[in-house]
């Protein structure tokens, strides 16, 4: 019993860490613009799809996914760019649905360039299954956490140890005075776009080699991140990096103890649970608004 | 003669729906140190907000060294060598004081070498913020944070300073501090354009005043003059 809900808990692990991934696109663009942008998990769609495609035509797998990580980051840069930058003057509620639309429209984009099967990508190396004190994990687990540690890694180190990095907090705390001096809002809030359209490429990336790539897989994953972004606060990337492990972790073991069914409803759950009861989440300051 | 610092001319501001600003125009001329002062609400923000850009006018025309920039936005403020001590401090309160301070300087580019060297200037300005230099600006006190705006502004190498209201809030002695820092300053020749209701402090260190009220310049005063209004008018009601 005890060895079946530790594989549980580690299956939820690797889903947290692409959770968690996905998160922190959320979270660096609710940040920077103050925009919920509800087609980040596309951006991991278009990664694994994308990285999936080169590699089945014949590319090397690191090769075909630093260049669906470059495609994942246009991706985000155009998004800004036609569907954002346009609109900026609307209010919050427009633009959550411009992003909903964005979500629903990169979809469609996915349907009709790969069309509804779904595409493998081959593991970035082979090799036995790990085992971790009895649970078994595949090596691409091993990808999949690294890469969590290395973007959240640069991520800290860049807004921690930056110049740049620090402007972009100063823009976050207060954006008009931020201007006054020259900090650029909105560039600031077209690179929030392209940083976080890569790290979710990249997430979908490193994980399609475990769940293999379709083109409506962008909406789990972008609820995922949002319920998990949520979790930790949604101004918070420590609070994403915990919000993704812990929701990852949660519904695998809702999924394997009570049924497949509760692995989705679990998150929603969480999510309503969250809102009512701190809503600042678990690592995000307390309620700021006036 | 040479070209004015700051140039209001004719400028009317709406916020809302509301008209703040009715054909304000005022002069600053580089070097001088010029106050405006007024009641709550005669629009003083206001006018500098349009000054910086952050409330752009309906009407009328503003000059930076004789460039026009009415409606420029305000990123290009720091360019034209103005910098901005906002009401309430509006410090980056989750950055640390050195982070804050570097952060004046954004526009500048500068190289690190130099960045220190202008650091070093502001802690030699404001000795009670060097051992606060690692702390997070928002823990500060409020005297120790209107500092920091300050010295942020400094750090952005300003012809023209604005400060808006420095002292609110402000214990006596904190206040005296902080006036000592900008008389300095205006005697190094930086020109001070700056918004004060205690007309004491504001004679102390500026060589006349606008007087503002409903959204209009009513007046202007020399500094004795203003000297004069604060003890008799105001006497008791400001510190
Ligand atoms: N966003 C806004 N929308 C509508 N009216 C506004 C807005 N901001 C300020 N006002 C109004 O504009 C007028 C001038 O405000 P402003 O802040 O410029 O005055 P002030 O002289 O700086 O006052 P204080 O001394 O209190 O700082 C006030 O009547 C205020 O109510
Ligand atoms: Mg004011």
């Amino acid at each position: 019993m005890i060895a079946q809900l530790w594989q549980y808990v580690l299956a939820g692990v690797v889903v947290g860490a692409i959770y968690a991934l996905i998160a922190a696109g959320f979270v660096l663009i609710y940040q920077v613009t103050g925009l919920i942008n509800f087609a980040q998990g596309e951006f991991a769609m278009i990664g694994a799809m994308t990285a999936s495609a080169l590699a089945t035509s014949g590319m090397p797998v690191f090769e075909a996914a630093a260049i669906a990580v470059l495609v994942a980051s246009v991706t985000g840069a155009l998004c800004y760019l036609l569907a954002i930058r346009p609109a900026r003057a609307a209010t919050g509620v427009t633009l959550i649905f411009i992003t909903l639309g964005l979500d629903v429209a990169l979809r469609g984009l996915g349907l009709f360039v790969w069309g509804t099967n779904p595409l493998s990508l081959p593991a970035f190396t082979g090799g036995a299954a790990i085992t971790v004190f009895g649970g078994v994990l595949p090596p691409q687990a091993m990808w999949v956490l690294l890469t969590d540690l290395l973007v959240f890694a640069a991520l800290y180190l860049f807004f921690r140890h930056t110049y740049a990095g620090t402007a972009v907090r100063a823009a976050v705390a207060n954006p008009p005075i931020a201007s006054t001096f020259g900090i650029p809002l909105r560039t600031f809030a077209f690179w929030s776009f392209v940083a976080a359209a890569a790290i979710g490429g990249l997430g979908g990336v490193v994980v399609a080699p475990i769940t293999s790539a379709t083109y409506d897989m962008g909406l789990t994953l972008g609820l995922a991140g949002f319920v998990a972004a949520v979790l930790g606060g949604l101004d918070s990337l420590p609070g994403a990096l915990v919000g993704g492990f812990v929701l990852g972790i949660v519904e695998k073991l809702a999924g394997g103890v009570l049924s497949t069914g509760w692995e989705q409803g679990v998150g929603f759950l969480i999510l309503v649970l969250v809102l009512v009861l701190r809503p600042q989440g678990l690592l995000g300051r307390a309620v700021r608004r006036a | 003669m040479t070209t004015p610092m700051l140039e209001v001319e004719g400028i009317s501001t709406i916020r809302g729906r509301v008209q703040v600003l009715w054909d304000v125009s005022l002069t600053v001329q580089r070097g001088e140190t010029v106050a405006i002062v007024g009641p709550n609400g005669a629009g003083k923000t206001t006018l500098v907000g349009s000054i910086t850009g952050l409330v752009p006018p309906k009407s009328g025309r503003i000059r930076i060294n004789g460039a026009d920039v009415t409606g420029s936005p305000p990123e290009k403020l720091a360019s034209r060598r103005v910098a901005l001590v906002p009401e309430r401090r509006g410090i980056f309160a989750p950055l640390t004081v050195r982070e804050n301070l570097l952060m004046g300087a954004y526009a500048r580019r500068a190289r690190r070498a130099e960045l220190d060297a202008d650091l070093d200037d502001v802690f030699g300005l404001f000795p009670a913020l060097v051992r606060y230099r690692d702390a997070i600006a928002g823990s500060l006190s409020g005297g120790e944070q209107q500092m920091v705006a300050i010295g942020r502004a400094l750090m952005a190498k300003p012809e023209l300073l604005l400060l808006d209201e420095p002292s609110l809030g402000l214990a006596p002695k904190v206040r005296a501090e902080i006036f000592g820092a900008l008389a300095r300053l205006a005697e190094r020749g930086v020109t001070i354009l700056l918004v004060e209701q205690n007309l004491r402090l504001a004679a102390r260190i500026c060589g006349r005043a606008y007087l503002m009220q409903n959204g209009r310049i009513v007046g202007t005063e020399t500094s004795d003059e203003l000297a004069r209004s604060a003890r008799t008018v105001y006497l008791g009601s400001h510190g």
